[in-house]
């Protein structure tokens, strides 16, 4: 096959893979300036029966306008031609040029959280998108997501027109045993083991790669509830229970507590990382795989998550400044001085101003009325300076002024918080 | 009126219901009722939803108590109006941020 030219036009260059049923080679282009490589696909009907060959064409040919949809997003490979030769029938496709998913999930090496949300942002996008033209993938899997060189973007390669055709010709009783096994074992959802796959069968299939990325373990590994069928996995998972739910949703026995849609996760997903966007630009990709040789999966980015998020040095300062009020009245307690009044006044005054700014700098992290909240705080901070202290008399006024203080700013950090997980 | 007759002239059981009661005519008292409220339902939590329970709570829970307990017998600070504004401005950001972070958990567990 090697150095064949179909077509008058594709020159065969190299075997990417070869089966019984369906043949993959990189060709390189001979009718276009520089000779671009691109992928060529070729199906070999297994019968020779005119009806079986009638069909197959048809489905091809349904399959190729599919295709032909679907190439006009950014993450799934353009179909540049296809055409019969020989009782052949061939795709040419973009080639991407990259490495697959699997090649960056190894066994016993679980990704950082962060690093799995953003995958499964990129390949929901793709998901959504295809589903929106009816059409299922089927065989979701590492190998079939290609981390793109030029950008780091995963793409989602074969669109298996061999599955599509394979399954669907099973119309025929004949080829009936066939059909039962579409997809990859592990990734697969039982529906789909059945022959029925639904829109959800995908969003299984990408579920499990999740748990793939986050327990470390092949999905094969893992070991199922006997009595419901659901895949145990949490325990073997270092993830927050927020993300948890959400992949546990995405891989449940039933594909009817699944999640329906791809953007419902999607949405979800939004709604835990927000506002972090479901494409990020390529910028910060380019940046995610310097981090990333090839497969090393150790760490992404936890700043492309908390700059988007709650900002580091915002939760930092959080974690310190809500304790202070509190040492504060410690402080009061074991040396009496109206000096501690000035400070818990100078702090409560700058936590206002410093509200005020929250407010216009990340107006996502905040609400209208904790603008309302930071005056309060101004006001009780410059009420603060003009409070006479009477150190020999009592400090319990003071002491509880700083107990109270610590805990409303210990609220609002935990608020602020809550605001950057969820909205 | 005549319910606190009914308690003045009588003996010491009723002495002690008339301190009660004199801890409402300052505001400070109603603060630290109201405070202590909040610290009895934030230990609460644990036990009636151990779900929206965190460990830091701990130091809501102290706050609130302490200065619960303080305004609850303040006497001698109530005729210093400006205080008794900052205490209680304190005291209502407090809890409405308390409320608001348990919303939150709780909407995150739904």
């Amino acid at each position: 096959m090697l150095g064949k030219l179909l077509d008058g036009r594709y020159r065969v260059i190299q075997v990417l893979s070869a089966g019984g049923f369906g043949e993959t080679y990189i060709a390189e282009d001979i009718r276009r300036p520089g000779n671009p490589r691109c992928v060529l696909k070729l199906l070999k009907p297994g019968s020779s029966d005119p009806y079986y060959l009638q069909t197959a064409r048809r489905l091809f040919n349904s399959e190729a306008e599919i295709l032909e949809k679907l190439g006009n997003h950014d993450q799934i490979p353009r179909l540049l031609a296809y055409f019969e030769e020989n009782e052949e029938f061939c795709l040419v496709q973009e080639l991407i040029v990259g490495h697959p998913l699997s090649a960056e999930m190894r066994i016993g090496q679980p990704w950082p959280e962060s690093q799995v949300a953003q995958m499964l942002y990129d390949v929901l996008g793709i998901l959504e998108f295809i589903h929106s033209y009816g059409v299922i993938h089927r065989d979701i899997k590492p190998d079939n997501l290609i981390r793109r060189d030029a950008d780091g973007k995963l793409v989602l390669i074969d669109f298996g027109a061999v599955k599509q055709i394979r399954s669907q010709l099973a119309a025929s009783p004949s080829q009936m045993a066939a059909t039962v096994a579409i997809g990859t074992p592990g990734y697969m959802s039982a529906e789909q083991a059945q022959g029925k796959p639904r829109p959800n069968s995908d969003i299984y299939a990408l579920g499990m790669i999740a748990i793939q990325a986050l327990t470390g373990m092949l999905p094969t590994q893992l070991q199922e509830n006997p009595l419901t069928g659901e895949v145990i996995w949490q325990q073997q998972a270092r993830v927050s229970p927020e993300l948890a739910a959400i992949v546990q949703k995405m891989v449940r026995y039933h594909y009817r507590d699944r999640y329906q849609e791809a953007a419902e996760v999607l949405q979800k997903l939004q709604q835990l990382y927000y506002p972090l966007p479901p494409t990020l630009p390529s910028a910060s990709f380019r940046s995610f795989q310097s981090t990333t040789p090839q497969a090393g999966n150790t760490h992404l980015p936890v700043s492309q998550v908390s700059e988007t998020t709650l900002p580091a040095w915002l939760d930092k300062t959080f974690s310190v400044a809500k304790y202070l009020p509190f040492v504060g009245a410690v402080g009061i307690l074991l040396f009496k001085a109206a000096t501690w009044i000035i400070l818990l006044g100078t702090g409560l005054a700058s936590l206002g101003a410093g509200l005020f700014f929250l407010r216009s700098s990340y107006p996502r992290l905040t609400k209208d009325y904790d603008t309302v909240f930071a005056v309060v705080f101004c006001l009780c901070g410059i009420l603060l300076f003009f409070q006479e202290y009477e150190p020999y008399r009592t400090q319990e006024i003071p002491v509880s002024q700083f107990l109270l203080a610590g805990t409303a700013i210990f609220a609002i950090a935990e608020c602020i918080r809550w605001r950057g997980f969820h909205k | 009126m005549q319910l606190l007759n009914a308690f003045a002239g009588v003996d010491s059981i009723n002495k002690k219901l008339t301190i009660n009661i004199t801890m409402f005519n300052n505001p400070l008292n109603l603060v630290g009722i109201i405070l202590m409220l909040a610290a009895i339902y934030l230990c609460a939590l644990p036990v009636v939803r151990p779900q929206l329970f965190r460990r830091e709570d701990i130091a809501l829970i102290s706050g609130f108590l302490i200065s619960g307990l303080i305004l609850l017998f303040q006497e001698r600070w109530y005729n210093k109006e400006l205080v008794q504004f900052n205490l209680i401005l304190l005291a209502i950001t407090a809890i409405f941020y308390t409320i608001e972070s348990i919303r939150w958990r709780s909407k995150n567990i739904q």
